[in-house]
Protein backbone atom coordinates (compact mmCIF):
# COMPACT_ATOMS: atom_id res chain seq x y z
CA UNK A 1 0.00 0.00 0.00
CA UNK A 2 1.11 3.51 -0.67
CA UNK A 3 1.23 6.03 2.10
CA UNK A 4 -1.90 8.05 1.71
CA UNK A 5 -1.40 11.69 0.89
CA UNK A 6 -3.94 13.23 3.16
CA UNK A 7 -5.30 16.69 3.39
CA UNK A 8 -5.94 18.23 6.79
CA UNK A 9 -9.50 16.98 6.77
CA UNK A 10 -8.22 13.45 6.35
CA UNK A 11 -9.36 12.86 2.76
CA UNK A 12 -6.73 11.48 0.45
CA UNK A 13 -6.06 14.23 -2.07
CA UNK A 14 -6.51 13.63 -5.77
CA UNK A 15 -4.27 15.55 -8.19
CA UNK A 16 -6.39 17.36 -10.76
CA UNK A 17 -4.29 15.93 -13.60
CA UNK A 18 -5.29 12.46 -12.45
CA UNK A 19 -8.91 13.27 -13.35
CA UNK A 20 -7.93 13.68 -16.96
CA UNK A 21 -5.88 10.50 -16.92
CA UNK A 22 -8.78 8.70 -15.28
CA UNK A 23 -11.17 9.82 -17.99
CA UNK A 24 -8.77 8.45 -20.59
CA UNK A 25 -7.90 5.14 -18.95
CA UNK A 26 -8.06 3.84 -15.38
CA UNK A 27 -4.82 1.95 -15.73
CA UNK A 28 -3.08 5.06 -16.99
CA UNK A 29 -4.08 6.85 -13.79
CA UNK A 30 -2.47 4.12 -11.73
CA UNK A 31 0.64 3.93 -13.91
CA UNK A 32 1.27 7.64 -13.56
CA UNK A 33 0.11 8.32 -10.03
CA UNK A 34 0.87 5.01 -8.30
CA UNK A 35 3.68 3.48 -10.34
CA UNK A 36 5.26 6.83 -11.16
CA UNK A 37 5.74 5.80 -14.75
CA UNK A 38 6.27 8.72 -17.03
CA UNK A 39 7.59 8.35 -20.50
CA UNK A 40 9.31 11.25 -22.12
CA UNK A 41 7.54 10.39 -25.28
CA UNK A 42 7.36 12.92 -28.04
CA UNK A 43 3.89 13.84 -26.94
CA UNK A 44 4.75 14.66 -23.36
CA UNK A 45 7.82 16.59 -24.46
CA UNK A 46 5.67 18.61 -26.81
CA UNK A 47 3.20 19.11 -24.00
CA UNK A 48 5.94 20.48 -21.77
CA UNK A 49 7.12 22.89 -24.43
CA UNK A 50 3.67 24.33 -24.88
CA UNK A 51 3.37 24.71 -21.16
CA UNK A 52 6.56 26.65 -20.57
CA UNK A 53 4.97 29.99 -21.39
CA UNK A 54 2.06 29.48 -19.02
CA UNK A 55 4.15 27.64 -16.45
CA UNK A 56 5.90 30.81 -15.31
CA UNK A 57 3.85 32.03 -12.40
CA UNK A 58 2.71 35.59 -12.75
CA UNK A 59 -0.11 38.04 -12.43
CA UNK A 60 -1.25 40.60 -15.02
CA UNK A 61 -4.03 43.10 -14.68
CA UNK A 62 -5.98 44.73 -17.46
CA UNK A 63 -9.33 46.48 -17.57
CA UNK A 64 -10.80 44.95 -14.44
CA UNK A 65 -9.53 41.44 -15.22
CA UNK A 66 -6.77 39.84 -13.17
CA UNK A 67 -5.01 37.02 -15.00
CA UNK A 68 -3.03 34.55 -12.90
CA UNK A 69 -0.77 31.94 -14.43
CA UNK A 70 0.14 28.68 -12.67
CA UNK A 71 -2.31 29.18 -9.86
CA UNK A 72 -2.18 26.47 -7.18
CA UNK A 73 -5.67 25.46 -6.14
CA UNK A 74 -7.17 22.90 -3.83
CA UNK A 75 -10.35 21.86 -2.13
CA UNK A 76 -10.49 20.53 1.39
CA UNK A 77 -14.10 19.57 0.96
CA UNK A 78 -13.57 17.47 -2.13
CA UNK A 79 -9.96 16.39 -1.56
CA UNK A 80 -8.54 17.93 -4.72
CA UNK A 81 -5.34 19.76 -5.45
CA UNK A 82 -3.54 20.97 -8.52
CA UNK A 83 -2.38 23.89 -10.55
CA UNK A 84 -4.49 25.86 -13.04
CA UNK A 85 -2.63 26.96 -16.17
CA UNK A 86 -4.44 30.29 -16.27
CA UNK A 87 -7.35 31.75 -14.29
CA UNK A 88 -8.99 35.04 -15.16
CA UNK A 89 -10.68 36.80 -12.26
CA UNK A 90 -13.35 39.46 -12.77
CA UNK A 91 -14.79 40.42 -9.42
CA UNK A 92 -16.29 37.27 -7.92
CA UNK A 93 -16.22 35.39 -11.21
CA UNK A 94 -13.30 33.08 -11.97
CA UNK A 95 -12.65 31.61 -15.40
CA UNK A 96 -10.09 28.79 -15.63
CA UNK A 97 -8.28 28.20 -18.93
CA UNK A 98 -6.56 24.85 -19.45
CA UNK A 99 -3.90 24.55 -22.17
CA UNK A 100 -3.82 21.40 -24.27
CA UNK A 101 -1.37 20.47 -27.01
CA UNK A 102 -3.77 18.58 -29.21
CA UNK A 103 -7.08 19.45 -30.77
CA UNK A 104 -10.12 20.11 -28.66
CA UNK A 105 -12.46 17.22 -28.13
CA UNK A 106 -15.93 18.08 -26.92
CA UNK A 107 -16.74 16.07 -23.80
CA UNK A 108 -13.16 14.76 -23.74
CA UNK A 109 -10.96 14.00 -20.73
CA UNK A 110 -9.66 17.59 -20.50
CA UNK A 111 -13.14 18.79 -19.53
CA UNK A 112 -13.07 16.69 -16.40
CA UNK A 113 -9.81 18.32 -15.38
CA UNK A 114 -11.26 21.77 -16.08
CA UNK A 115 -14.30 20.80 -14.04
CA UNK A 116 -11.98 19.86 -11.17
CA UNK A 117 -10.33 23.27 -11.33
CA UNK A 118 -13.74 24.91 -11.34
CA UNK A 119 -14.79 22.91 -8.29
CA UNK A 120 -11.70 24.09 -6.39
CA UNK A 121 -12.43 27.69 -7.33
CA UNK A 122 -16.08 27.32 -6.34
CA UNK A 123 -14.97 25.84 -3.03
CA UNK A 124 -12.82 28.94 -2.55
CA UNK A 125 -15.93 31.12 -2.88
CA UNK A 126 -15.88 32.16 -6.53
CA UNK A 127 -18.56 31.83 -9.16
CA UNK A 128 -17.41 29.72 -12.07
CA UNK A 129 -20.03 29.59 -14.81
CA UNK A 130 -17.57 29.03 -17.64
CA UNK A 131 -14.11 27.73 -18.40
CA UNK A 132 -12.01 27.36 -21.52
CA UNK A 133 -9.82 24.73 -23.07
CA UNK A 134 -7.14 26.34 -25.17
CA UNK A 135 -5.95 24.11 -27.99
CA UNK A 136 -2.37 24.91 -28.89
CA UNK A 137 -2.76 23.02 -32.17
CA UNK A 138 -5.78 25.10 -33.21
CA UNK A 139 -4.63 28.28 -31.46
CA UNK A 140 -8.03 28.97 -30.08
CA UNK A 141 -10.03 28.57 -26.91
CA UNK A 142 -13.17 26.49 -26.61
CA UNK A 143 -15.79 27.46 -24.03
CA UNK A 144 -16.97 24.80 -21.61
CA UNK A 145 -20.06 25.39 -19.49
CA UNK A 146 -19.50 24.47 -15.86
CA UNK A 147 -22.85 22.95 -14.94
CA UNK A 148 -24.09 20.56 -12.27
CA UNK A 149 -23.64 17.56 -14.50
CA UNK A 150 -19.94 18.26 -14.97
CA UNK A 151 -19.43 18.95 -11.27
CA UNK A 152 -21.14 15.69 -10.37
CA UNK A 153 -18.92 13.84 -12.81
CA UNK A 154 -15.88 15.42 -11.19
CA UNK A 155 -16.92 14.39 -7.70
CA UNK A 156 -17.63 10.85 -8.83
CA UNK A 157 -14.34 10.57 -10.72
CA UNK A 158 -12.39 11.97 -7.76
CA UNK A 159 -13.85 9.21 -5.59
CA UNK A 160 -12.90 6.57 -8.12
CA UNK A 161 -9.36 7.95 -8.48
CA UNK A 162 -9.01 7.97 -4.71
CA UNK A 163 -9.78 4.26 -4.69
CA UNK A 164 -7.18 3.59 -7.38
CA UNK A 165 -4.53 5.54 -5.47
CA UNK A 166 -5.29 3.57 -2.36
CA UNK A 167 -4.68 0.11 -3.78
CA UNK A 168 -1.36 -1.19 -4.96
CA UNK A 169 -2.93 -3.47 -7.58
CA UNK A 170 -3.11 -1.99 -11.04
CA UNK A 171 -6.34 -1.95 -13.06
CA UNK A 172 -6.26 -4.20 -16.11
CA UNK A 173 -5.13 -2.76 -19.42
CA UNK A 174 -7.81 -1.79 -21.92
CA UNK A 175 -5.85 -2.99 -24.91
CA UNK A 176 -8.06 -1.13 -27.36
CA UNK A 177 -7.59 1.67 -29.85
CA UNK A 178 -6.80 4.22 -27.14
CA UNK A 179 -3.62 2.34 -26.38
CA UNK A 180 -2.26 3.25 -29.78
CA UNK A 181 -2.19 6.93 -28.86
CA UNK A 182 -1.15 6.36 -25.28
CA UNK A 183 2.30 7.56 -24.32
CA UNK A 184 2.55 4.91 -21.61
CA UNK A 185 2.06 2.06 -23.97
CA UNK A 186 5.60 0.74 -23.74
CA UNK A 187 5.56 0.71 -19.98
CA UNK A 188 2.03 -0.65 -19.80
CA UNK A 189 2.43 -3.56 -22.22
CA UNK A 190 -1.34 -3.64 -22.79
CA UNK A 191 -1.17 -6.73 -24.99
CA UNK A 192 0.15 -8.71 -22.04
CA UNK A 193 -1.67 -7.06 -19.15
CA UNK A 194 -5.28 -6.89 -20.30
CA UNK A 195 -6.28 -9.90 -18.24
CA UNK A 196 -6.87 -12.15 -21.22
CA UNK A 197 -3.19 -12.77 -20.71
CA UNK A 198 -1.80 -14.34 -23.81
CA UNK A 199 -0.65 -17.91 -23.26
CA UNK A 200 2.70 -18.10 -21.52
CA UNK A 201 5.43 -19.78 -23.49
CA UNK A 202 6.51 -23.29 -22.65
CA UNK A 203 10.10 -22.40 -21.92
CA UNK A 204 11.44 -25.88 -21.39
CA UNK A 205 10.54 -27.50 -24.68
CA UNK A 206 13.14 -27.05 -27.41
CA UNK A 207 11.86 -25.15 -30.39
CA UNK A 208 12.92 -25.54 -34.02
CA UNK A 209 15.08 -22.98 -35.78
CA UNK A 210 13.24 -19.67 -36.00
CA UNK A 211 12.79 -17.46 -39.00
CA UNK A 212 14.79 -14.52 -37.58
CA UNK A 213 16.92 -12.94 -40.21
CA UNK A 214 20.59 -12.46 -39.82
CA UNK B 1 5.61 5.35 -27.95
CA UNK B 2 9.16 5.41 -26.72
CA UNK B 3 11.21 6.26 -29.72
CA UNK B 4 14.16 4.06 -30.43
CA UNK B 5 16.38 4.45 -27.45
CA UNK B 6 19.10 6.76 -28.47
CA UNK B 7 22.39 6.19 -26.86
CA UNK B 8 25.27 8.35 -27.95
CA UNK B 9 28.66 6.69 -27.68
CA UNK B 10 31.67 8.99 -27.69
CA UNK B 11 34.91 7.15 -27.90
CA UNK B 12 37.52 9.38 -29.49
CA UNK B 13 39.96 10.33 -26.71
CA UNK B 14 40.35 14.07 -26.38
CA UNK B 15 36.76 14.81 -27.30
CA UNK B 16 34.96 17.21 -25.02
CA UNK B 17 31.21 17.53 -24.81
CA UNK B 18 29.42 20.72 -23.96
CA UNK B 19 25.93 21.97 -23.39
CA UNK B 20 24.76 24.50 -25.91
CA UNK B 21 21.18 25.53 -25.33
CA UNK B 22 19.20 22.34 -25.83
CA UNK B 23 21.90 20.61 -27.83
CA UNK B 24 25.04 18.70 -27.11
CA UNK B 25 28.14 20.00 -28.84
CA UNK B 26 31.17 17.77 -29.38
CA UNK B 27 34.57 19.30 -29.84
CA UNK B 28 37.94 17.76 -30.63
CA UNK B 29 41.17 19.81 -30.74
CA UNK B 30 42.45 17.89 -33.78
CA UNK B 31 39.44 18.81 -35.90
CA UNK B 32 40.03 21.23 -38.71
CA UNK B 33 39.32 24.71 -37.37
CA UNK B 34 36.73 25.17 -40.08
CA UNK B 35 34.72 21.97 -39.54
CA UNK B 36 31.57 22.86 -37.66
CA UNK B 37 31.32 21.14 -34.26
CA UNK B 38 29.02 18.14 -34.12
CA UNK B 39 25.69 18.87 -32.50
CA UNK B 40 22.95 16.57 -31.30
CA UNK B 41 19.64 17.84 -29.92
CA UNK B 42 19.32 16.53 -26.38
CA UNK B 43 15.70 15.50 -26.87
CA UNK B 44 16.93 12.77 -29.15
CA UNK B 45 19.20 11.24 -26.52
CA UNK B 46 18.38 9.01 -23.60
CA UNK B 47 21.87 8.02 -22.61
CA UNK B 48 25.42 9.16 -23.13
CA UNK B 49 28.30 6.74 -23.00
CA UNK B 50 31.75 8.30 -22.71
CA UNK B 51 34.84 6.19 -23.18
CA UNK B 52 38.30 6.77 -21.75
CA UNK B 53 39.70 10.23 -22.42
CA UNK B 54 36.37 11.86 -23.22
CA UNK B 55 35.44 14.92 -21.22
CA UNK B 56 31.87 15.81 -20.33
CA UNK B 57 31.38 19.34 -19.07
CA UNK B 58 29.76 19.68 -15.70
CA UNK B 59 27.06 21.83 -17.18
CA UNK B 60 26.12 19.05 -19.56
CA UNK B 61 26.23 16.44 -16.81
CA UNK B 62 23.93 18.49 -14.62
CA UNK B 63 21.53 19.04 -17.45
CA UNK B 64 21.49 15.33 -18.23
CA UNK B 65 20.84 14.52 -14.58
CA UNK B 66 18.02 17.03 -14.46
CA UNK B 67 16.40 15.54 -17.56
CA UNK B 68 16.73 11.98 -16.31
CA UNK B 69 19.38 11.11 -18.87
CA UNK B 70 22.21 8.93 -17.66
CA UNK B 71 25.87 9.41 -18.45
CA UNK B 72 28.02 6.30 -18.33
CA UNK B 73 31.80 6.34 -18.25
CA UNK B 74 33.76 3.37 -19.53
CA UNK B 75 37.45 2.72 -19.96
CA UNK B 76 38.75 2.51 -23.49
CA UNK B 77 38.21 -1.23 -23.19
CA UNK B 78 34.62 -0.87 -22.22
CA UNK B 79 35.07 -1.58 -18.52
CA UNK B 80 32.41 0.16 -16.49
CA UNK B 81 33.70 3.07 -14.42
CA UNK B 82 30.83 5.26 -13.38
CA UNK B 83 27.34 6.24 -14.20
CA UNK B 84 25.66 9.45 -13.25
CA UNK B 85 21.92 9.76 -12.85
CA UNK B 86 19.63 12.41 -11.47
CA UNK B 87 17.59 12.29 -8.30
CA UNK B 88 15.94 8.91 -7.81
CA UNK B 89 12.44 8.90 -9.09
CA UNK B 90 10.46 5.84 -9.66
CA UNK B 91 8.23 3.49 -8.01
CA UNK B 92 8.75 2.40 -4.43
CA UNK B 93 6.11 -0.30 -4.80
CA UNK B 94 8.12 -1.90 -7.57
CA UNK B 95 11.32 -1.80 -5.55
CA UNK B 96 9.51 -3.31 -2.62
CA UNK B 97 8.20 -6.08 -4.84
CA UNK B 98 11.71 -6.69 -6.15
CA UNK B 99 13.09 -7.03 -2.64
CA UNK B 100 10.30 -9.40 -1.69
CA UNK B 101 11.06 -11.55 -4.74
CA UNK B 102 14.73 -11.59 -3.82
CA UNK B 103 13.76 -13.00 -0.42
CA UNK B 104 11.31 -15.50 -1.81
CA UNK B 105 13.20 -18.62 -2.78
CA UNK B 106 10.47 -19.99 -4.98
CA UNK B 107 10.01 -16.82 -6.93
CA UNK B 108 13.75 -16.43 -7.35
CA UNK B 109 13.99 -19.95 -8.73
CA UNK B 110 11.13 -19.55 -11.15
CA UNK B 111 12.34 -16.22 -12.56
CA UNK B 112 15.91 -17.51 -12.78
CA UNK B 113 14.75 -20.62 -14.60
CA UNK B 114 12.91 -18.49 -17.11
CA UNK B 115 15.97 -16.33 -17.73
CA UNK B 116 18.27 -19.31 -18.21
CA UNK B 117 15.69 -21.05 -20.38
CA UNK B 118 15.75 -17.95 -22.55
CA UNK B 119 19.50 -18.09 -22.76
CA UNK B 120 19.49 -21.78 -23.65
CA UNK B 121 16.82 -21.30 -26.28
CA UNK B 122 18.71 -18.45 -27.90
CA UNK B 123 22.03 -20.34 -27.71
CA UNK B 124 20.39 -23.23 -29.54
CA UNK B 125 19.19 -20.82 -32.19
CA UNK B 126 22.76 -19.69 -32.77
CA UNK B 127 23.91 -23.28 -33.13
CA UNK B 128 21.01 -24.32 -35.37
CA UNK B 129 21.34 -21.31 -37.64
CA UNK B 130 25.07 -21.82 -38.11
CA UNK B 131 24.46 -25.54 -38.68
CA UNK B 132 21.89 -24.75 -41.35
CA UNK B 133 24.44 -22.62 -43.19
CA UNK B 134 27.28 -25.12 -42.99
CA UNK B 135 27.94 -28.66 -44.12
CA UNK B 136 29.81 -31.86 -43.41
CA UNK B 137 31.52 -32.47 -40.12
CA UNK B 138 30.93 -28.95 -38.93
CA UNK B 139 27.21 -29.26 -39.42
CA UNK B 140 27.08 -32.59 -37.62
CA UNK B 141 29.03 -31.20 -34.69
CA UNK B 142 26.83 -28.13 -34.39
CA UNK B 143 23.63 -30.18 -34.55
CA UNK B 144 25.00 -32.51 -31.89
CA UNK B 145 25.68 -29.52 -29.63
CA UNK B 146 22.19 -28.20 -30.22
CA UNK B 147 20.73 -31.59 -29.27
CA UNK B 148 22.84 -31.78 -26.17
CA UNK B 149 21.70 -28.35 -25.09
CA UNK B 150 18.08 -29.27 -25.77
CA UNK B 151 18.40 -32.04 -23.21
CA UNK B 152 19.66 -29.61 -20.64
CA UNK B 153 16.28 -27.88 -20.83
CA UNK B 154 14.74 -30.96 -19.18
CA UNK B 155 17.19 -30.66 -16.33
CA UNK B 156 16.30 -27.02 -16.01
CA UNK B 157 12.59 -27.80 -15.93
CA UNK B 158 13.17 -29.99 -12.87
CA UNK B 159 15.49 -27.60 -11.05
CA UNK B 160 14.13 -26.56 -7.65
CA UNK B 161 17.03 -24.59 -6.21
CA UNK B 162 19.17 -21.70 -7.36
CA UNK B 163 22.22 -23.96 -7.22
CA UNK B 164 20.59 -26.38 -9.61
CA UNK B 165 19.70 -23.56 -11.99
CA UNK B 166 23.30 -22.37 -11.86
CA UNK B 167 24.46 -25.92 -12.42
CA UNK B 168 22.41 -26.26 -15.58
CA UNK B 169 23.55 -22.87 -16.78
CA UNK B 170 27.15 -23.89 -16.20
CA UNK B 171 27.07 -27.13 -18.15
CA UNK B 172 25.06 -25.61 -20.96
CA UNK B 173 27.53 -22.76 -21.31
CA UNK B 174 30.35 -25.31 -21.37
CA UNK B 175 28.61 -27.36 -24.08
CA UNK B 176 27.87 -24.27 -26.08
CA UNK B 177 31.34 -22.76 -25.95
CA UNK B 178 32.85 -26.16 -26.71
CA UNK B 179 31.21 -25.72 -30.11
CA UNK B 180 32.91 -22.35 -30.58
CA UNK B 181 35.57 -23.66 -33.00
CA UNK B 182 32.67 -24.65 -35.28
CA UNK B 183 30.91 -21.34 -34.92
CA UNK B 184 33.91 -19.39 -36.13
CA UNK B 185 35.16 -20.36 -39.54
CA UNK B 186 38.93 -20.32 -39.89
CA UNK B 187 38.93 -20.93 -36.16
CA UNK B 188 42.59 -21.97 -36.16
CA UNK B 189 43.60 -18.63 -37.57
CA UNK B 190 41.61 -16.93 -34.81
CA UNK B 191 43.06 -19.25 -32.18
CA UNK B 192 39.62 -20.21 -30.95
CA UNK B 193 39.66 -22.57 -28.02
CA UNK B 194 36.80 -21.99 -25.59
CA UNK B 195 35.72 -19.19 -23.35
CA UNK B 196 38.42 -17.42 -21.33
CA UNK B 197 38.21 -13.97 -19.90
CA UNK B 198 40.78 -12.70 -17.43
CA UNK B 199 42.49 -11.61 -19.55
CA UNK B 200 41.07 -12.79 -22.87
CA UNK B 201 43.86 -14.61 -24.66
CA UNK B 202 42.47 -14.74 -28.17
CA UNK B 203 40.60 -12.34 -30.43
CA UNK B 204 37.26 -14.12 -30.06
CA UNK B 205 37.31 -13.89 -26.29
CA UNK B 206 38.58 -10.36 -26.46
CA UNK B 207 35.56 -9.40 -28.56
CA UNK B 208 33.15 -11.34 -26.38
CA UNK B 209 34.39 -9.62 -23.22
CA UNK B 210 34.27 -6.24 -24.85
CA UNK B 211 30.73 -6.58 -26.14
CA UNK B 212 29.43 -8.24 -22.97
CA UNK B 213 30.58 -5.04 -21.31
CA UNK B 214 28.51 -3.01 -23.75
CA UNK B 215 25.52 -5.25 -23.20
CA UNK B 216 25.88 -5.02 -19.45
CA UNK B 217 25.83 -1.24 -19.66
CA UNK B 218 22.68 -1.34 -21.77
CA UNK B 219 20.90 -3.74 -19.42
CA UNK B 220 21.97 -1.82 -16.35
CA UNK B 221 20.57 1.36 -17.84
CA UNK B 222 17.31 -0.32 -18.80
CA UNK B 223 16.78 -1.65 -15.27
CA UNK B 224 17.38 1.76 -13.78
CA UNK B 225 15.09 3.38 -16.26
CA UNK B 226 12.27 1.04 -15.31
CA UNK B 227 12.94 1.58 -11.62
CA UNK B 228 14.43 -1.80 -10.73
CA UNK B 229 17.53 -2.02 -8.57
CA UNK B 230 20.32 -3.49 -10.73
CA UNK B 231 22.18 -4.69 -7.63
CA UNK B 232 19.46 -6.88 -6.15
CA UNK B 233 19.69 -10.05 -8.19
CA UNK B 234 17.49 -13.09 -8.37
CA UNK B 235 19.73 -15.68 -9.97
CA UNK B 236 22.99 -14.01 -9.05
CA UNK B 237 21.67 -13.06 -5.63
CA UNK B 238 23.19 -10.14 -3.85
CA UNK B 239 26.92 -9.73 -3.98
CA UNK B 240 28.47 -6.51 -2.88
CA UNK B 241 29.50 -4.39 -5.80
CA UNK B 242 27.96 -6.70 -8.42
CA UNK B 243 25.03 -5.46 -10.45
CA UNK B 244 23.48 -8.87 -9.95
CA UNK B 245 20.12 -8.18 -11.58
CA UNK B 246 21.89 -6.74 -14.61
CA UNK B 247 23.92 -9.94 -14.83
CA UNK B 248 20.71 -11.98 -14.52
CA UNK B 249 18.91 -10.13 -17.24
CA UNK B 250 21.93 -10.18 -19.55
CA UNK B 251 21.86 -13.94 -19.84
CA UNK B 252 19.04 -14.24 -22.36
CA UNK B 253 20.64 -11.61 -24.62
CA UNK B 254 24.21 -12.90 -24.75
CA UNK B 255 23.93 -15.55 -27.47
CA UNK B 256 22.14 -13.50 -30.12
CA UNK B 257 23.00 -9.91 -29.31
CA UNK B 258 26.69 -10.53 -28.65
CA UNK B 259 27.97 -14.01 -29.57
CA UNK B 260 26.31 -14.11 -32.93
CA UNK B 261 27.61 -10.62 -33.72
CA UNK B 262 31.16 -11.64 -32.79
CA UNK B 263 31.05 -14.76 -34.94
CA UNK B 264 29.63 -12.79 -37.85
CA UNK B 265 32.26 -10.06 -37.56
CA UNK B 266 35.05 -12.61 -37.71
CA UNK B 267 33.48 -14.87 -40.30
CA UNK B 268 32.82 -11.97 -42.64
CA UNK B 269 36.38 -10.78 -42.09
CA UNK B 270 35.18 -7.40 -40.96
CA UNK B 271 37.99 -7.54 -38.43
CA UNK B 272 41.52 -8.71 -39.05
CA UNK B 273 44.46 -9.61 -36.91
CA UNK B 274 45.65 -6.02 -37.25
CA UNK B 275 42.68 -4.87 -35.18
CA UNK B 276 44.13 -6.49 -32.07
CA UNK B 277 47.20 -5.85 -29.98
CA UNK B 278 48.82 -8.98 -28.69
CA UNK B 279 50.25 -8.06 -25.31
CA UNK B 280 53.34 -9.64 -23.74
CA UNK B 281 51.27 -11.38 -21.05
CA UNK B 282 49.35 -13.26 -23.70
CA UNK B 283 46.30 -10.99 -23.53
CA UNK B 284 44.54 -9.61 -26.58
CA UNK B 285 43.24 -6.08 -26.76
CA UNK B 286 41.40 -4.15 -29.45
CA UNK B 287 43.33 -1.39 -31.15
CA UNK B 288 41.70 2.03 -31.43
CA UNK B 289 40.79 1.24 -34.96
CA UNK B 290 39.46 -2.16 -34.10
CA UNK B 291 37.37 -0.73 -31.32
CA UNK B 292 35.85 1.77 -33.66
CA UNK B 293 34.82 -1.01 -36.04
CA UNK B 294 33.30 -2.99 -33.21
CA UNK B 295 31.28 0.00 -32.02
CA UNK B 296 29.97 0.73 -35.43
CA UNK B 297 28.91 -2.88 -35.76
CA UNK B 298 27.35 -2.89 -32.28
CA UNK B 299 25.44 0.30 -32.90
CA UNK B 300 24.21 -0.97 -36.23
CA UNK B 301 23.14 -4.28 -34.79
CA UNK B 302 21.20 -2.48 -32.07
CA UNK B 303 19.01 -0.92 -34.72
CA UNK B 304 17.86 -4.16 -36.23
CA UNK B 305 14.56 -5.69 -35.22
CA UNK B 306 14.24 -9.12 -33.62
CA UNK B 307 11.08 -11.18 -33.38
CA UNK B 308 9.81 -11.51 -29.82
CA UNK B 309 8.19 -14.90 -29.31
CA UNK B 310 6.03 -13.84 -26.38
CA UNK B 311 4.95 -10.37 -27.48
CA UNK B 312 4.57 -11.63 -31.05
CA UNK B 313 6.02 -8.54 -32.59
CA UNK B 314 9.43 -7.24 -33.59
CA UNK B 315 11.53 -5.27 -31.13
CA UNK B 316 14.71 -3.33 -31.95
CA UNK B 317 17.86 -4.69 -30.36
CA UNK B 318 18.39 -1.42 -28.51
CA UNK B 319 14.95 -1.71 -26.94
CA UNK B 320 15.05 -5.38 -25.98
CA UNK B 321 16.69 -4.80 -22.56
CA UNK B 322 14.08 -2.16 -21.78
CA UNK B 323 11.19 -4.35 -22.90
CA UNK B 324 12.46 -7.24 -20.79
CA UNK B 325 13.07 -5.02 -17.79
CA UNK B 326 9.44 -3.94 -18.14
CA UNK B 327 8.16 -7.48 -18.47
CA UNK B 328 10.09 -8.29 -15.30
CA UNK B 329 8.65 -5.25 -13.55
CA UNK B 330 5.14 -6.19 -14.69
CA UNK B 331 5.61 -9.69 -13.30
CA UNK B 332 6.98 -8.43 -10.00
CA UNK B 333 4.02 -6.04 -9.68
CA UNK B 334 1.61 -8.90 -10.18
CA UNK B 335 0.45 -7.91 -13.67
CA UNK B 336 1.84 -11.02 -15.35
CA UNK B 337 1.66 -14.56 -14.03
CA UNK B 338 5.27 -15.34 -14.94
CA UNK B 339 8.40 -13.69 -16.22
CA UNK B 340 8.75 -14.32 -19.93
CA UNK B 341 12.29 -14.03 -21.24
CA UNK B 342 13.08 -12.78 -24.71
CA UNK B 343 13.25 -15.73 -26.99
CA UNK B 344 13.75 -15.25 -30.68
CA UNK B 345 11.25 -16.85 -33.04
S1 LIG C 1 -1.59 1.56 -23.04
FE1 LIG C 1 -3.81 1.38 -23.02
S2 LIG C 1 -4.27 0.28 -21.12
FE2 LIG C 1 -2.19 1.02 -20.95
S3 LIG C 1 -2.36 2.95 -19.90
FE3 LIG C 1 -2.38 3.42 -22.09
S4 LIG C 1 -4.54 3.44 -22.67
FE4 LIG C 1 -4.40 2.46 -20.67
Amino acid sequence: MTDPVESDSGIREVPLSALEHYAYCHRQTALIHVEQVWDESAETVRGDLSHTAVDLPGVTRRAGVTVVRSLPVGSETYGLRGVCDVVEFTGQVATPVEYKVGRYQAGGPAELQLGGQALCLIDAGFEVPLGYIYSVAERRRHPVTIDDTLIEQVIEAAGAVRKILGTSKLPLARNDKRCRRCSLRDACLPEATDGHSRPLLDLFTPRPLGTWRD
Amino acid sequence: MTELLNTLYIQRPGTSLHLDGDTLRAFHPDDEPKTPPKRVPLVRLDHLVAFGGVNVSQELQLRCAADGRSVTYLTGNGRFLMRTVGPATGNPLLRQAQHRAADDHQQRVSISKAMIAGKIHNSRQVLLRTARDSSGFRQTALRASADLIAERLNLLRDATTIDEVFGVEGITARDYFAAMPHLVTRSKEWKVAGRNKRPPTDPVNCLLSFLYGMLRGAVHGALEQVGLDPYIGLLHGVRSGKPALALDLMEEFRPLLVDRLVFTLLNRRELSDKDFDHLPNGAYQLTDDGRKKVFTAWQKSRQRAWPHAYLRRDVEGALLPLVQARLLARHLRGDLAAYQPWTVA
